[in-house]
């Protein structure tokens, strides 16, 4: 076997660039907690479009999303509509949070929720989910990354290797520039994905079967017409049911924008219009799933039999005879997607263990230097936790992520109470969190006892929903001096409406 | 709430239906094509469009209030 050649070369060269971003990009930002976490508050419509983007565009997307295409047929539109949906909340709730956290200087979601429910509890609460669900995304991102590289080094970079190379890359830049290295090598990442979903996504239909339209006609007459039909097909191969494609939407769609590494964005943002123009702008980065779509319905006919489904993209760079370069740039997008998400992973658990976590633990406030300091120093003990588990664990990719997202959305009832409802009460938000969780948790893990085949985090949400309200109006109305000052706040914005009442 | 949000929250209800069920499901599965994209996929690709140009247009109608607030 001859020695490296462009496959190797160009995620190699793409690495490098991108630490060389990422440790650049601290320059203008100050040197305090706000700083790092939030970037002094002063990011703008670009970044703020590319975070957001190349944050959601993770591993799953290259990986998982053309592997429900190759073994679920239709069902992968799924991806596709909640990804429509998903981002609609945003234009509501953040210009909402980001005034609030001028005011008075969250940089996290759950510090506003703790603040709005006079709540630290709640706080912490927020964190232990938050580091629960991060640590599994993050994972997932150094699977996918040490993945990609094996596969298109021939064996030469086993996993082990790749992912401890791609996320020393991350980590490096994560702790030394803060929430900046993550925005500028969004903007490099994100740039790249696109390119490589639409060259590739477009040629290998063209190149297999001469086009878009005769790829779908030869599925149809080879007789994958069950599997195209919506919505497709569940994990196990049988026909997959409205109720459960709708109620899967209706909650990853809600979940979206309650990721804590995402909805902390809002404060990082420098004027409600950015926040507004990024979700307007947002469906330019989602069409590029699309094409991501089509490279996995290319290789049901060209390539059967590839197990497990989330192998295909790279069983295709590996089998399609394709020029050394072009499986290079794939693997560098392929490398860039994991890397985008797993950093601002990493960054918010970092960020949100030592605010939301720790901080209303202690007696005594740390202070900015030191908090800054154990931020960071917690960004090295998350990256090697998750490496830990990326190496060792043998849990299938898609699956963990599927999961979390009815544990997210159980704190977008919390949100919206928060942000525009006035009578909502601690009692109420807590316990209706906590209810959402564990309920949605049973059904996780119980599938059997789900009375109707809806998604289980239906179920959380109609218990998150009842306990927040209930208690909420059994209550006593918190203090209205509080509530004042935090919808004054919230409202303080021109052209904001009427804080609600 | 202003009148803009009800409706572009109307429109928002109207693109789930229409994105899973009943809209999705009234869809024959492949033909036509346009595109070279099955007409399940192209419904989805004009929905993407609708609901940018309703945040667009209740983007535009708040102009450019709420800018710098706070």
């Amino acid at each position: 076997m001859s020695g490296p050649g462009a496959e190797l070369w160009i995620p190699l060269g793409y690495l490098a660039l991108v630490l060389t971003v990422g440790l650049l990009s601290a320059r203008k930002t100050t040197r305090s907690v706000t700083g790092f976490v939030a970037g002094d508050r002063a990011m703008n419509v670009l970044v703020l479009y590319f975070v957001l983007g190349a944050a959601i565009f993770s591993s799953f997307a290259f990986l998982g999303a053309p592997g429900w295409a190759y073994s679920r047929g239709a069902a992968a539109y799924f991806i596709l509509v909640y990804g429509a949906l998903g981002l609609v909340p945003m234009y509501f709730l953040g210009p909402r949070a980001r005034r609030l956290g001028q005011r008075f200087g969250f940089v996290t979601q759950a510090e506003m929720l703790a603040h709005r429910f006079r709540s630290p509890a709640l706080s912490v609460v927020m964190a232990v989910l938050s580091i629960v669900i991060f640590i599994p995304y993050l994972v997932l991102q150094m699977k996918g990354a040490g993945f990609i590289l094996e596969v298109v080094s021939g064996g030469r970079i086993p996993i082990w290797a790749g992912a401890l190379l791609t996320y020393t890359v991350v980590t490096v830049y994560v702790f030394h520039s803060g929430v900046m290295g993550v925005g500028w090598t969004s903007m490099l990442q994100g740039i790249f994905m696109m390119i490589l979903a639409w060259g590739l996504g477009l040629y290998l239909p063209q190149a297999l079967f001469g086009g878009v339209e005769e790829m779908f006609r030869a599925l149809d007459s080879e007789g994958f017409r069950e599997a195209l039909t919506p919505p497709g097909l569940m994990g196990d191969g049988r026909p997959w049911h409205w109720p459960g494609f709708a109620s899967a939407v209706l909650v990853t769609a809600l979940g979206f924008s309650c990721w804590p590494h995402f909805f902390m964005k809002a404060f990082a943002a420098r004027s409600d219009r950015a926040i507004r123009m990024t979700v307007v702008m947002y469906p330019s980065f989602q069409i590029f799933l699309i094409p991501i779509l089509l490279i996995g319905f290319a290789g049901i006919l060209a390539y059967p039999g590839v197990s497990p489904a989330d192998t295909i993209l790279p069983h295709v760079l590996i089998n399609a005879s394709l020029p050394a370069w072009i499986v290079g740039i794939a693997c560098a997008g392929t490398l860039a997607a994991s890397m985008s998400s797993g950093d601002a992973i990493l960054h918010a658990a970092a960020s949100i263990g030592v605010r939301d976590g720790v901080r209303p633990l202690r007696d005594r406030p740390l202070s900015d230097a030191a908090e800054r300091r154990v931020i960071r120093w917690l960004v090295l003990v998350m990256a090697s936790v998750s490496y830990y588990f990326a190496v060792w664990s043998t849990v299938p990719l898609v699956d963990l992520l599927v999961g979390a997202y009815g544990a997210v959305a159980q704190i977008m009832p919390l949100m919206l109470a928060a942000l525009y409802w006035r009578r909502a009460t601690p009692a109420g938000a807590m316990w209706g969190l906590l209810g959402g969780l564990g309920v949605n948790t049973l059904f996780l893990v119980f599938p059997e006892l789900r009375p109707w085949p809806v998604h289980e985090g239906v179920y959380g949400l109609v218990a998150n929903v009842g306990l927040l309200v209930g208690l909420s109006l059994a209550g006593r109305p918190m203090a209205e001096g509080h509530l004042g000052e935090y919808f004054r706040a919230m409202g303080s914005g021109r052209g904001a409406g009427a804080p609600d009442a | 709430m202003a009148r803009r949000h009800i409706l572009f929250l109307i429109v928002l209800g109207l693109s789930f239906l229409a994105l899973t069920w009943p809209g999705l499901a009234l869809l024959p599965p492949l033909k036509p094509y346009i595109l070279g994209l099955p007409a399940p996929l192209a419904w989805i690709l004009s929905w993407l469009v609708i609901l940018f140009l309703a945040l667009l247009i209740l983007f535009l109608a708040e102009g450019g209030e709420g800018e710098e607030g706070g």
